[in-house]
């Protein structure tokens, strides 16, 4: 049996090469490629059945891509078996050996590379350290709430410094004051070891609060990759819109492009004007806005107020500017007084903060 | 309704115990014959089973036979359940329908052919082969239990373990085996009692010499029911109700300990 | 997520030994006896004059009979037990499990011997009724028909009450209470809500039985008359006594046919899949 890589300083490189996996009749992953950079912490975000998870458990070796490669620092790991990869793997079910303690769990890795006792009981110390469990090493899983067996897990994955570290919804079950502090924590042992994590999540908040760049799959393509400022601000289509937060998405036809700034008529016809993007004339498209780029003020389209909801932190309007067609516009509750259904308004926007996007 | 259904099911729980319980207390029986209830009590039965070179030789012929298909069923059982829980291959429920096949063919049938053969190789009253044409008929029996006692162990377990760099073998022994252990103890428990009560088979490859305590209990029957049989048969229920008794602890402690 | 060559390398002890110890003695057997052997005429004559044989037919008429009679006993006085278990917890079902456990893991040379103690003319049931004036001559109990069918429906019964039990374990208790609200009368329930939906336990452990049944050998040989003989008796006396291989092989295939059709249907209907958890 051949040794795992020996791990370089900080984390590794990881590239996926149009990975293609199949079960039956569905192409679960289709044609993936990504490159990971050392270091960096990048996340496969989208909903269930996009795909993420298998591409996981193709990068650790529980499920054989079809066609396609995996390269860890140039080396192909396609066809090695899961236990001579190297990486790290963190478990949503947190995955913590019941019949062994706590230090038995995070040494399991060392005795399997045969480390001698002595260096068994730093590293597992240190690690314990690092997860701040020190008191807990003769403890069982049992006895173990559920962020303390995550600790564990972060622990046993990382204890013996693997180029890689692969989670898979490892906050999943938690609770969500819990899961916020363990995504500090997280994101805090990931920097200080220079790590690099393939984390994959459904939760697009966990997502962009963790992330260096984010992959967004759907239907086992990836829509777009990027930092995650990037992405919610300049989405490359309505899908990417919709699954980061909140979007104002009005569907009509590009009647016109001028210098760059296309318009857009709404079936109901309304004239809507917004850098073009991509888009081509007499192309179906629609208008992309974040809610909370809209404002209410002197210059824009006007509208009636239909509804306002109080979500604490935000109030809510829905603003009807035609007899099809709503905005969405969010504002910080300050405490100043907001319009009130019924109530006529001229919602404004920095031109800069809308998107044309294809349909 | 539920009155009448206790009552029905509590003697119902009687009438199946009682022949046991019968035979137990009977084997007790002081006096020159079986009486029930005994006017006195006394264990010259089991005096005699123990002291009768016939009956002790069946009492070796039996343990060892047993030994052998408990042993060799419950590892060949294990491998192939695991194979069967964690493999990925068309056909499963046909295989494993398979694979129960010794318990649903007549036991009969499966005795004829098996003394046919053992005739022809010179294997009649071979412990040996008499404890592997056990192990058949105790291998469905530990395909079932095992098969529960592997879905019980988490698979995510295992793929921690494997990305943790354990090499198959180290994931058995550390990891697979320990947390099945509890099954494959109750497993390897069942089939010990499956050889040690089995008596078609046994019988059709026992020969003069190699008779297992069942057949020998069939051979005393044909002839005269004496009183022996009754201590052995105590004896036989005693070893039943110690290996339940056993599996329970075993399955209460596991209950307790288990994970979350 | 095991390689599908290392998960066939496990089967392989297993499939081995099923081969070898299992299938080649059964294909051999039948081989030798029917087709290799210069004593034994043409295969299809062999067949027939064994089949048509008075004691055969006899023996497969009076297997039939007892085999149904034994389905028939089980399923009635299991249906209550299982019921009784599948809504019963705690020391209940732990004690009434017990009973039904232990003279099932009890091995039928003892079970079949108790009962004979039980059942004989100076039997412990011959001897109350005999103390208690019933009657005033002994009654015989033992070496006839309804002797087998008591002993040999207390060795199935664990089979049905354990299916019937998984069975009913599957039927949701808050359909008869929504029946209840609706005014529905306990027999009510019982007729067109419960009965029919433990049906498929039934029938799993009606085939289950009867499939047992025929090739039941040690009871019926003990506990029955010389008018009584199973057709797996017979098997035993064309091979010990008779030594008959032909006649032998071919009162086996008939039973093992038989068997295997009825298996083939049980298989069909009840999930196996469910025992490995898929």
């Amino acid at each position: 049996m051949t040794k795992p890589p020996s791990p370089p300083t900080g984390g590794g490189a990881l590239v996926l090469k149009d990975l293609v996996k199949t079960y039956g009749a569905e192409r679960v992953v289709d044609h993936v490629s990504a490159a990971i950079r050392p270091g960096e912490f990048f996340s496969l975000l989208g909903p269930s059945g996009s795909g993420k998870t298998t591409t996981l458990m193709m990068i650790a070796g529980f499920a054989t891509p079809d066609s396609g490669q995996i390269l860890l620092d140039d080396a192909d790991l396609t066809r090695t078996p899961p236990q001579q990869r190297g990486l790290g793997m963190v478990f949503q079910n947190y995955a913590i050996f019941p019949h062994l303690n706590v230090f038995e769990n995070i040494a399991f890795p060392l005795r399997a590379r045969r480390v001698p006792d002595t260096e068994i009981r730093a590293r597992v110390n240190d690690a314990l350290a690092l997860v701040r469990l020190d008191r807990f090493a003769h403890r069982f899983a049992r006895q173990l709430s559920g962020g303390q067996q995550q600790r564990v897990a972060i622990a046993r994955a990382i204890v013996y410094q693997p180029p890689i570290v692969l989670m898979d919804e490892p906050l999943g079950a938690l609770d969500k004051n819990l899961r916020y502090q363990m995504q500090v924590e997280l994101k805090d042992i990931q920097q200080r070891l220079g790590m690099t994590v393939v984390y994959v999540t459904h939760d697009q908040e966990e997502a962009m609060n963790l992330s260096d760049r984010i992959a967004i799959m759907n239907h086992g393509r990836i829509e777009q990759v990027g930092a995650p400022g990037t992405i919610y601000e300049t989405p490359t289509n309505a899908f990417v819109a919709r699954f980061l937060g909140e979007a104002n998405l009005i569907g009509g036809e590009i009647v016109a492009i001028e210098t760059g700034i296309a318009t857009l008529k709404t079936p109901d016809g309304l004239l809507l004007s917004a850098p073009a993007g991509q888009v081509r004339q007499g192309q179906r498209a629609v208008l992309f806005i974040r809610p909370e780029k809209l404002f209410c003020g002197t210059d824009g389209t006007q509208g009636i107020v239909r509804r306002r909801s109080f979500l604490g932190n935000i109030i809510r309007l829905s603003v009807e500017i035609g007899p099809d067609t709503h905005l969405t516009i969010d504002q910080a509750n300050t405490g100043a007084p907001a319009p009130e259904p019924g109530q006529t308004v001229t919602v404004g926007w920095n031109a800069a903060h809308a998107l044309m996007l294809a349909e | 309704m539920p009155r009448a259904l206790s009552s029905y099911v509590g003697l119902l729980c009687l009438v199946l115990m009682a022949p046991i319980a019968i035979v137990v207390i009977l084997a007790f029986s002081g006096g020159s014959y079986l009486a029930f209830p005994p006017q006195t009590y006394s264990i010259q039965w089991f005096v005699r089973f123990l002291g009768d070179p016939n009956w002790r030789a069946s009492l070796w012929v039996s343990t060892i036979v047993a030994l052998i298909a408990g042993t060799l069923a419950t590892t060949i059982g294990f491998f192939a359940a695991y194979a069967f829980v964690r493999g990925d291959f068309p056909g499963k429920k046909l295989l494993l329908s398979a694979m129960l096949l010794p318990i649903i063919v007549p036991t009969v049938i499966t005795a004829i052919a098996m003394y046919f053969l053992a005739a022809r190789l010179h294997l009649v009253g071979n412990l040996l082969w008499i404890g592997i044409c056990h192990a058949v008929i105790a291998l469905p029996v530990v395909l079932l239990i095992l098969l529960s006692a592997l879905q019980g162990v988490d698979a995510n377990l295992e793929r921690a373990a494997l990305s943790l760099g354990a090499s198959r073998t180290r994931l058995f022994l550390t990891v697979v085996i320990p947390l099945a252990a509890p099954g494959l103890i109750s497993a390897a428990l069942f089939a010990f009692l499956t050889s040690f009560d089995e008596l078609i088979i046994s019988l059709f490859l026992a020969g003069v010499r190699a008779q297992t305590l069942p057949v020998r209990i069939w051979n005393s029957l044909q002839m005269e029911i004496e009183p022996t049989i009754a201590a052995v048969s105590a004896f036989l229920i005693g070893v039943t109700g110690l290996i339940l008794l056993l599996d329970g602890v075993l399955r209460g402690r596991k209950r307790l300990e288990g994970p979350k | 997520m095991t390689g599908r060559r290392q998960t066939m390398l496990l089967m392989l002890p297993a499939l081995a030994m099923l081969l070898l110890v299992f299938i080649t003695p059964l294909g051999w057997f039948f081989q030798q006896s029917l087709i290799s052997d210069p004593d034994a005429g043409p295969l299809w004559d062999t067949i027939v004059s064994v089949v048509t044989a008075r004691a055969v037919l006899q023996a497969i008429v009076t297997t039939n009979w007892i085999s149904l009679l034994v389905t028939a006993t089980v399923l009635l006085l299991g249906y209550p037990i299982a019921y009784y278990l599948a809504n019963n917890r705690g020391p209940r079902f732990t004690l009434v499990i017990f009973c039904i456990v232990v003279p099932y893991f009890t091995s039928i040379i003892v079970r079949t011997y108790s009962w004979m103690v039980l059942l004989g003319t100076h039997g412990l049931v011959n001897q109350a009724l005999l103390a208690t004036g019933i009657v005033h001559t002994p009654v015989k109990m033992l070496y006839n028909q309804p002797a087998i069918v008591i002993g040999m429906t207390y060795v199935l019964l664990p089979y049905m009450v354990l299916t019937l039990y998984a069975a009913m374990k599957t039927i949701d208790p808050t359909l008869m209470r929504a029946a209840r609200g609706m005014g529905a009368s306990g027999a009510m329930i019982f007729r067109r809500i419960y009965l029919p939906l433990s049906m498929h336990g039934v029938i799993s452990g009606a085939l289950i039985v009867f499939i047992l049944s025929i090739g039941f050998f040690i009871t019926p040989a003990l506990m029955g008359g010389p008018s009584d003989v199973m057709i797996a008796m017979l098997i035993e006396r064309s091979v010990e006594i008779t030594v008959d291989w032909s006649s032998a092989a071919v009162m086996s295939l008939l039973l093992l046919a038989v068997t295997l059709v009825l298996y083939a249907i049980y298989y069909r209907l009840t999930d196996i899949r469910r025992l490995m958890g898929a």
